[in-house]
């Protein structure tokens, strides 16, 4: 089939279990950030000022995660312990200390918070605490 | 780290497996970038260790997979890690059953071909 430059690259099928594969199978796996900046800077050598921010990416705690963490707490909190009905801008203003503590800061606003994954915690929560989980 | 080596761009990998005779591997990769080559544009060659079962190799003893001829140094190249880069990687075999091509033991014959990355 031929390669089509407006699509993605079709995926080339998986290797043949072998001691030779797997070697080269590893090697690209463990290369796979090097190869991806190398080549970047094949194409455009100014690249090369980011070469070290590109491989020493740590993995960090996104808000959506952090949220998850601290909702359970954060409705808690703002319902008295499930005794009053809690609005979602009353767990934000208990949730928003802590997912910023763990996000290293990162402003949270109650727009993401409302509309994104926040709010489908909110109610996984709500129907969690609905049960008695 | 002791050959300079950045901890935080370091990656294992391992794959373990069976050859069609059921003799059981395991193969073992590590990579890393040298502290030089992530803050200049530093000339550090490539260190490169090789070895089966526990034995470091004086050589590359991986010089050629199957019929093709390609070999690791060729792998190494198309993913940008040639003599020449700033990177350190490590290469090890585990095998009950290791063919040896000399008495020397300083090439293994793996006798599967072996698809290389592309190019591009």
């Amino acid at each position: 089939m031929r390669f089509n430059p407006m699509t993605t690259r079709p995926k080339p099928p998986a290797r043949p279990r072998n001691i030779a594969n797997d070697i080269v199978d590893l090697v690209e796996a463990a290369t796979s950030n090097w190869t991806r900046q190398k080549k970047s800077e094949e194409r455009h050598p100014g690249m090369v000022r980011y070469r070290y921010s590109r491989m020493t990416k740590q993995p960090r705690t996104t808000q959506k995660d952090a949220a998850w963490q601290v909702m359970g707490q954060a409705y808690m909190a703002a319902s008295n312990n499930d005794t009053l009905p809690a609005m979602a801008r009353q767990i934000f203003y208990q949730a928003r200390p802590k997912i910023m503590q763990l996000t290293d800061d990162k402003e949270l606003k109650y727009g993401y918070f409302i509309s994104g994954s926040a709010s489908r915690l909110h109610r996984r929560t709500s129907r969690e605490l609905e049960c008695g989980l | 780290m002791e050959a300079g080596g950045n901890a935080e761009t370091f990656k294992y990998q391992q794959r373990k497996g069976m050859t069609d005779d059921g003799i059981p591997y395991i193969v073992e990769f590590a990579f890393g970038l040298h502290q030089l080559g992530l803050t200049q544009e530093a000339k550090v060659a490539r260190k490169f260790i090789t070895g089966a079962n526990w034995s470091a190799g004086i050589n590359n003893p991986f010089r050629a997979f199957g019929s093709t001829g390609e070999g690791l140094e060729n792998t190494l190249a198309k993913v940008r890690a040639n003599a020449g880069q700033p990177v350190i990687c490590a290469l090890h075999l585990a095998s009950a059953y290791v063919q040896y091509a000399d008495r020397g033991k300083s090439s293994i014959i793996l006798t599967n071909d072996a698809v290389q990355p592309d190019d591009d």
